[in-house]
């Protein structure tokens, strides 16, 4: 898998790298944070049945293929996230609903926790964040 | 009213100070801030300029300011909005500004606010025009270093149009509030503030209140606190220090209804808002005195990330509720039942 493609991803990685290139560019810190936990733990996500994996490469947040064996793996799709990010939905509502599956020892979610965290802090801060969350609610829709 | 004609002119006095956004140590931040109070409406309109994180890219040369336009509603449910604006537009003049769909106009008779937010089916159309006399506060310390200069016109009748979903509302001499702030400061610094409007239920009602009050981060020093009342759009009591007391009663425990923007509540998920449920304020000027009970009745919580942390968030929690307000000033006893809307800052 190839972590420079963009434009040909699936539509979760392609919100994903967009998030992610933004955090790099409008809240470098918050990259910084989000490299230290992901050091430490690369996270492996399914979001509509799209496997992969964040992880650092080059000192900067990278989607690749699945971690084995994996440590820490978050499965969900794109509207439990836009309606995670939308409040409409607490972390615990969607695990107690099925809509959010997460996996790991209890110490390595800390550490993911800490991952999400990190980014979205990161994700509020950045101008272009609206935009971003826009684009989610579009996805999100047409899985409907 | 005839007597305010010539001291009420927004134009003259309540232009935009911002001109552009240049790299200063500490962020610059500017907002125009309208309330209005109506049967079943209680709104807030807010449009803000800061400056452009350092750092930050930007094609002019000097950077402009990032806008960001924020509406809270209940018509009884809350509902709202917080837009950024990545380049809002000014007037020379500093009297006309533009954020994207959404503008505010300064003009001598008073402002015009108008907000277009068809995807959330959002619609404001206000004429806003003064009065009561302004008054307004220069360098104003917040804490150390970090200064505020506001003027705040305690009462406006408004006339106009809200449209929130299905509610529509067309307004007639319905009353409102502004205020205009402008400073260096960056949020997460050591301070917040405390501040109410309220206004009469009944618009015939010539009255009007301000209440603030300004304290450190963790809220255990006091550094400011006054009380301001209007009649007739005169001011009539003023009064500050040892003169103002307040009482906190319980804790208000509802969850807020609204928290805006919605991605922040994820990773703020305290819904402890540490409000009071019912505050008691006191005043006294001489021979006059007011006391206005107000109740917390509903809570829209704006989450603002810190400034001074990677992971601080700072809670501004707008809390509705009814007033009822009792006193004597120029010997006169006074007693009306109003609309209160309190801000309360939360580190």
């Amino acid at each position: 898998m190839s972590s420079n493609s963009s434009a040909t991803d699936p539509p979760a990685q392609r919100l994903l790298r967009a998030a992610l290139d933004t955090l790099g560019r409008e809240s470098p810190a918050h990259q910084d944070l989000l490299c230290g936990a992901l050091a430490a733990l690369p996270i492996n996500l399914d979001i509509d049945r799209e496997a992969f994996s964040v992880r650092v490469a080059d000192g900067k947040p990278t989607l690749d293929a699945p971690i084995e064996p994996p440590r820490v793996t978050v499965r969900t799709d794109l509207d439990t996230a836009h309606a995670l990010l939308d409040a409409q939905l607490t972390i615990l509502e969607a695990v107690r609903a099925g809509r959010l599956d997460l996996r790991g020892r209890a110490s390595d979610l800390a550490v993911a926790a800490e991952a999400l965290s990190a980014f979205l802090h990161g994700l509020v801060r950045c101008p272009s964040g609206g935009a971003l969350l826009r684009d989610l609610l579009v996805h999100a829709s047409k899985g409907r | 009213m005839t007597g305010l004609a010539g001291r009420l002119d927004p134009m003259r006095d309540d232009f935009w100070r911002v001109r552009s956004s240049s790299a200063a140590a500490v962020p610059f931040k500017e907002w125009q801030h309208f309330i209005v109070v109506a049967p079943g409406l209680d709104l807030i309109v807010n449009f803000n300029l800061a400056s452009r994180p350092s750092g930050s890219s930007d094609r002019d040369d000097p950077p402009s300011p990032l806008g960001r336009v924020i509406v809270l509603a209940r018509s009884p449910r809350w509902t709202g909005v917080v837009e950024s604006v990545p380049r809002p537009e000014l007037s020379p003049d500093g009297c006309r500004a533009r954020f994207g769909d959404h503008r505010v106009e300064i003009r001598t008779t008073g402002y015009r606010v108008v907000i277009e937010a068809p995807a959330d089916g959002m619609f404001v159309d206000l004429t806003l025009r003064p009065a009561a006399i302004p008054i307004a506060a220069h360098r104003q310390s917040l804490t150390r270093g970090r200064r505020l200069d506001w003027t705040l016109t305690a009462r406006l009748a408004v006339d106009g149009h809200v449209e929130l979903g299905d509610a529509s509302f067309a307004l007639r001499g319905a009353v409102g509030y502004h205020d205009h702030n402008w400073g260096h400061f960056a949020w997460g610094d050591d301070f917040t503030w405390e501040w109410c409007s309220v206004l009469p239920t009944d618009p015939a009602a010539d009255w009007a209140v301000v209440y603030s009050n300004l304290m450190n981060g963790a809220r255990t020093q006091l550094a400011l606190e006054q009380l301001f009342v209007w009649r007739a759009g005169v001011n009539v009591l003023a009064a500050g220090g040892l003169d103002v007391s307040v009482r906190a009663h319980e804790r208000y425990r509802t969850r807020p209804a609204l928290r805006l923007p919605r991605p922040m509540a994820v990773i703020h998920p305290r819904i402890d808002s540490d409000v009071p449920r019912r505050l008691e304020v006191r005043a006294r000027s001489a021979a006059d005195h007011v006391t206005f009970n107000f109740a917390s009745e509903s809570l829209a919580q704006l989450l603002v990330p810190s400034e001074r942390s990677l992971r601080g968030v700072v809670a501004i929690n707008e809390v509705v509720g009814p007033v009822a307000l009792t006193g004597r000033i120029a010997g006169e006893t006074i007693h009306w039942e109003g609309r209160g809307v309190f801000e309360f800052v939360r580190h």
